[in-house]
C-alpha cells in the first residue's frame, strides 16, 4: 500500500477510530486500526470492539493498493503531536507502517491485518434518513436518564420510536425519573429500537456538531449510522422498553410556570447546599407568588430562595433529587418552565410551557 | 437430540481448538452450539453479527471440515445469530451500577408489575432459593413450567406465611408467560377473586365475569384460605376450575394449611384441590437461611459480614419475611453509623424488633388445651379413662415436655399425683401418634398457634 493524504483529514479519521478499539487483551488485534484502500481515491479506516464498529472513508491518492493494522493509540498520539503540515505519506512494508513527509519517516509497527476483524454487513431495505442535528438532539435531550446498571438492559437503552401516526420520539428512564423528546416529523417504517446508553455516547461523539442527514439503517441484529464519510454500527439492545406512557400522570393538583433562568440559576446555588441525598424542598403555596426552594446540609449550611411562579392550585411541600430536576432544564426550549405536580408521592412533569416537545418526569424522594 | 448436537459440537471444538490459537478460539467459538440440522446442514448459533461474519470468511471450510470428521454426512453449515442469555451478560457486564440503591428516591412502581398478568417481574426461579425445605414445591413447580396443563393439575402449595409460596407462584407465572408470549397468564389472590365478584354481581355483570377467567391457560390464585365460608364465591369459582381443568389449563394454589383443615370448604371444592398435587413449604433450615440472606446481600451489593449474617440467620428462624425484614434493619442501623457493627449491637436490634417468645406458664398450657377440647380443666386433671379426656391429658403433657421443657415428675405431680413414667409413655406416646395422624397433628399445631399468638 502506499497513499498520499492530507494531514487534517487523517487526524480526524484516527481520532474518530481511535476511541472505538477495544481493549482485549486476549486479541490484541481489537486494540489496532486497519488502514486500507481498494478504490483509488478513498482511504478507509476501520476499528472496532466487536461491539461496535466504525469505518471512516478519507480522499487520498493511491499509488499502490493494500492494507495494514496499527495500535490506535499509537497512530493518535503520534498525529496529535505532528507539526507537519498538508501531505502524509503511507506506505505498509510487510506488517508495518512507514509515515514519511517532507522532513521526517517514521515505522509504526502492526499486526497482520488478515486478522482484524470483518464488519457485519446488514442486509435490509429499512432505511430512513433523519437531519443529524434532529438525532443528535433528540438523543442528547433524553440519554442521561437512562439506567446506569446493566441489570435491565432495556431501561439501560435509549428507546427510539416512529411510526405512522407517531411522530419521532426519544425516550429514557431508570425507573425514577423519564425523559422524552418529540421531533416533528414521522417515520412509518422505523418502528423502534433500543440503542444502548453507552452506545448512545459515542454517537454523539461522533455525529455531534455534523450537518446533513444521517441514514439509520437497520434490521433484528445490527444497526447501521451512515453520513457521509462515516458509517458507524452497533447493536441494539433486545427486549421491550416499558409502557411508559401509563405512568405520566393524566391530573395535576398544582401547576407552577416559572422562568428558565431564574430557576436553573437559584438550582445552581441551591446545589452547593444539597445534603448527600440530593435532596431539594420544593414548596409551592398558593397564596404566594412564589416557588420556594430549600436544601440543607449538615456539614455545609442550608439556602433558601424564593422563585417568582405563577401558580394554580393547591399548596404542596415536596423533596425531590436536586441532579434529577437540575439535568433535564437545558434540554427545555421554551423561556417558560411548567412544573406540573400530581400530588404527594406522585411525581412531577416537568416541560416547556410553550413546547411540549420535550416531557420529563420525576418522582419525588420519601421525605420522612 | 439436543444432547446428540451438543455432545457433537463439544467434539468438533476439541478439535477446532487443536489448530487454532488460544484468543481465536475464545473470541470466536465462545458461546456458540449447533441448534439443529437439516438435510446435512448444520444450523450454528452464534453470539453476534461479528461471529457470524468472521466465521463465515475466515473459518468456514474449516468447521465443515471438523463437523465432517465427526459426522460424515454433514455438507454445510449455516449461522444463526442468537444473543447469550440474559444471565450470560449478567455475567459479563463489569460495569456496577453507580447510582447508589437510595431508598428515599421513589421510582415508578408500575415498571415492576406486568399489569395484564399482574405479575411481579421480580420473581423469577433464579433469585428463588431451594433448600431441603423447599425442593419438593420447587420441583413440582419446575414440572408445571415445562408441562403446563398435564404434569400436576391443579398444584396445591401450602406453607406458613413468608416462606416463598407467592414468590414459587409468581415464578411459574413469569415463566410460563416468558416461554410463550400467546400464554394468557393471570395471577390473583382469593380476595381479590371475592371483590371482584362481589361487584360483578353488584354491576349485574357476572357473564363477562366469567368470560374473563375462563380464558387463561395459567390461573393462579393466592392465599386460597380466605374462601373459607364464602359459599356463593366457592360455587362459582367451581365452575370456573371445572372449565380451566377440562380444557387442560393449569391452575396454581396456595394456602397457609391443606385443604383438609381450610374449614368452610365445600366438599366437592376441597376434593378437586386434592386431585393434583400437593406439596409443603415448610420452614427453613439454618443453611437455608443464611443461603437466602446471602442471595439477598449480593443482589442488592450491601456491604455486611459473614459472621453479621450467620447471627442473623440463627436468630430468626421462622419466617423468610422477618428475614429479610431483620436484614433491612441492621443494613439501615448500619447506614446511620456509618460503620460496620459488632455481632453484639446487631444482636440487640434484633431482640428489639423481634417479637420475644412468649414465655408460657403450666397453667396457661392447660387452660388452652382444655378450652380446645372443650372440657373442663379440673377433668384433666381426674384419674379417669375415658377417651375423651385421655388424649387431652396426653396432649398436655406432651406439650408441657416438649415446649417448656418440664420434668416428667413435676408433670406427673400436676395431674394427680401420677408416675412420672406414665408421663414418659404419654409424651412418647403422642410423638409416636404424630408422625403417622396427620389429623392430630394438624390439632396440635393449631394448640401451638393458640398459644403462642396470643
Amino acid at each position: 500500500m502506499k497513499v498520499i493524504c492530507l494531514k487534517n483529514h487523517l487526524k480526524e479519521a484516527i481520532n474518530l477510530c481511535e476511541k472505538i478499539t477495544g481493549k482485549n487483551l486476549s486479541l490484541p488485534i481489537l486494540s489496532n486500526i486497519l488502514i486500507s484502500n481498494e478504490n483509488n481515491r478513498i482511504l478507509r479506516f476501520t476499528a472496532t470492539n466487536l461491539e461496535l464498529g466504525i469505518e471512516v472513508e478519507i480522499p487520498a491518492k493511491v499509488e499502490k493498493k493494500g492494507r495494514v493494522a496499527v495500535p490506535g493509540g499509537v497512530i493518535n498520539n503520534f498525529l496529535a503531536n505532528f507539526l507537519v503540515e498538508e501531505n502524509i505519506t503511507f506506505e505498509s512494508q510487510n506488517n508495518n507502517l512507514l509515515i514519511s513527509s517532507l522532513n521526517s519517516s517514521t515505522l509504526i509497527k502492526g499486526q497482520s491485518p488478515e486478522d482484524f476483524p470483518i464488519l457485519p454487513k446488514i442486509k435490509t431495505d429499512n432505511q430512513v434518513l433523519i437531519p443529524v442535528a434532529d438525532f443528535v438532539s433528540g438523543l442528547k435531550a433524553v440519554w442521561y436518564a437512562s439506567s446506569l446498571s446493566n441489570i435491565k438492559p432495556e431501561i439501560a437503552s435509549i428507546y427510539l420510536f416512529s411510526s405512522k401516526n407517531e411522530p419521532l420520539t426519544f425516550a429514557a428512564t431508570d425507573s425514577f425519573r423519564l425523559a422524552e423528546k418529540k421531533i416533528n416529523y414521522s417515520f412509518p417504517n422505523l418502528g423502534s429500537l433500543l440503542i444502548p446508553f453507552r452506545t448512545a455516547a459515542e454517537i454523539l461523539r461522533i455525529f455531534e456538531g455534523r450537518e446533513g442527514k444521517i441514514k439509520l439503517i437497520s434490521d433484528k441484529n445490527q444497526i447501521s449510522l451512515e453520513l457521509d464519510n462515516i458509517k458507524f454500527i452497533f447493536r441494539p439492545t433486545e427486549g421491550v422498553f416499558p409502557d411508559y406512557q401509563q405512568i405520566i400522570p393524566k391530573k395535576f393538583v398544582t401547576d407552577a410556570i416559572v422562568d428558565k433562568n431564574i430557576f436553573i440559576n437559584s438550582l445552581k446555588t441551591a446545589g452547593i447546599f444539597s445534603s448527600k441525598l440530593n435532596e431539594l424542598n420544593i414548596i409551592v403555596g398558593p397564596d404566594s407568588n412564589s416557588v420556594a426552594i430549600k436544601t440543607s446540609n449538615a456539614d455545609v449550611g442550608e439556602h433558601t430562595a424564593q422563585i417568582p411562579a405563577k401558580i394554580t392550585g393547591e399548596e404542596l411541600k415536596m423533596g425531590f433529587n436536586h441532579k434529577y430536576i437540575f439535568e433535564c432544564l437545558g434540554h427545555i426550549s421554551s423561556q417558560k418552565i411548567l412544573l406540573r405536580f400530581s400530588g404527594q408521592g406522585k411525581p412531577l412533569l416537568i416541560t416547556g410551557a410553550d413546547d411540549n416537545s420535550f416531557q420529563y418526569l420525576v418522582m419525588p424522594m420519601n421525605t420522612m | 437430540m439436543a444432547l446428540d448436537y451438543e455432545k457433537m459440537w463439544r467434539d468438533t471444538l476439541t478439535e477446532i481448538e487443536l489448530n487454532v490459537s488460544r484468543a481465536n478460539f475464545s473470541t470466536w467459538f465462545k458461546n456458540t452450539s449447533i441448534s439443529g440440522m437439516e438435510n446435512g446442514k448444520v444450523l450454528l448459533n452464534v453470539p453476534s453479527n461479528f461471529v457470524k461474519e468472521w466465521l463465515t470468511n475466515k473459518y468456514h471450510k474449516f468447521i465443515i471440515k471438523a463437523l465432517r470428521n465427526i459426522n460424515s454426512t454433514i455438507r454445510d453449515v449455516e449461522y444463526y445469530i442468537i444473543s447469550p442469555s440474559a444471565s450470560f451478560v449478567k455475567e459479563e457486564g463489569k460495569i456496577k451500577p453507580l447510582q447508589p440503591a437510595v431508598e428515599e428516591q421513589l421510582g415508578f412502581s408500575e415498571f415492576y408489575i406486568d399489569k395484564e398478568a399482574n405479575l411481579n417481574p421480580r420473581y423469577t426461579f433464579d433469585s428463588f432459593i431451594v433448600g431441603s425445605f423447599n425442593e419438593v414445591a420447587h420441583a413440582a413447580a419446575l414440572a408445571i413450567t415445562k408441562n403446563p396443563g398435564t404434569a400436576y393439575n391443579p398444584l396445591f402449595i401450602y406453607g406458613g406465611a413468608g416462606l416463598g409460596k407467592t414468590h414459587l407462584l409468581q415464578a411459574i407465572g413469569n415463566k410460563i408467560k416468558g416461554t410463550n408470549h400467546g400464554n394468557k397468564v393471570y395471577y390473583l389472590t382469593s380476595e381479590k377473586f371475592a371483590t371482584e365478584f362481589v361487584s360483578a354481581m353488584q354491576n349485574k355483570d357476572i357473564n363477562s365475569f366469567k368470560e374473563k377467567y375462563r380464558k387463561y391457560n395459567l390461573l393462579i390464585v393466592d392465599d386460597i384460605q380466605f374462601f373459607a365460608n364464602k359459599l356463593k364465591i366457592q360455587e362459582e369459582f367451581f365452575h370456573i376450575f371445572n372449565t380451566l381443568y377440562e380444557r387442560n389449563n393449569q391452575i396454581v394454589f396456595s394456602s397457609d394449611k391443606p385443604p383438609k383443615y381450610i374449614t368452610g370448604l365445600e366438599e366437592r371444592l376441597r376434593s378437586r384441590f386434592e386431585g393434583g398435587m400437593m406439596v409443603d413449604i415448610s420452614p427453613p433450615e439454618y443453611e437455608s437461611r443464611l443461603a437466602i440472606l446471602k442471595a439477598k446481600v449480593q443482589a442488592k451489593n450491601i456491604p455486611i459480614s459473614d459472621e453479621s449474617l450467620e447471627l442473623i440467620a440463627s436468630i430468626i428462624q421462622e419466617n423468610i419475611r422477618e428475614l429479610e425484614g431483620a436484614l433491612n434493619s441492621v443494613v439501615c442501623q448500619q447506614k446511620i453509623k456509618e460503620g460496620a457493627m459488632s455481632l453484639q449491637e446487631i444482636k440487640d436490634i434484633l431482640k428489639k424488633n423481634t417479637k420475644p417468645l412468649k414465655t408460657l406458664t403450666m397453667t396457661q398450657v392447660i387452660k388452652t388445651i382444655a378450652e380446645f377440647y372443650n372440657i373442663e380443666e379440673k377433668n384433666l386433671f381426674q384419674k379417669t379413662r375415658k377417651k375423651e379426656i385421655v388424649k387431652p391429658r396426653q396432649i398436655a403433657m406432651y406439650l408441657l415436655r416438649e415446649d417448656l421443657n418440664t420434668s416428667y415428675p413435676y408433670i406427673g405431680q400436676r395431674f394427680g399425683q401420677r408416675d412420672h413414667t406414665t408421663v414418659i409413655h404419654a409424651y412418647k406416646k403422642i410423638n409416636e401418634i404424630i408422625k403417622k395422624d396427620e389429623r392430630l397433628n394438624q390439632e396440635i399445631i393449631s394448640i401451638r398457634n393458640i398459644l403462642y399468638e396470643k
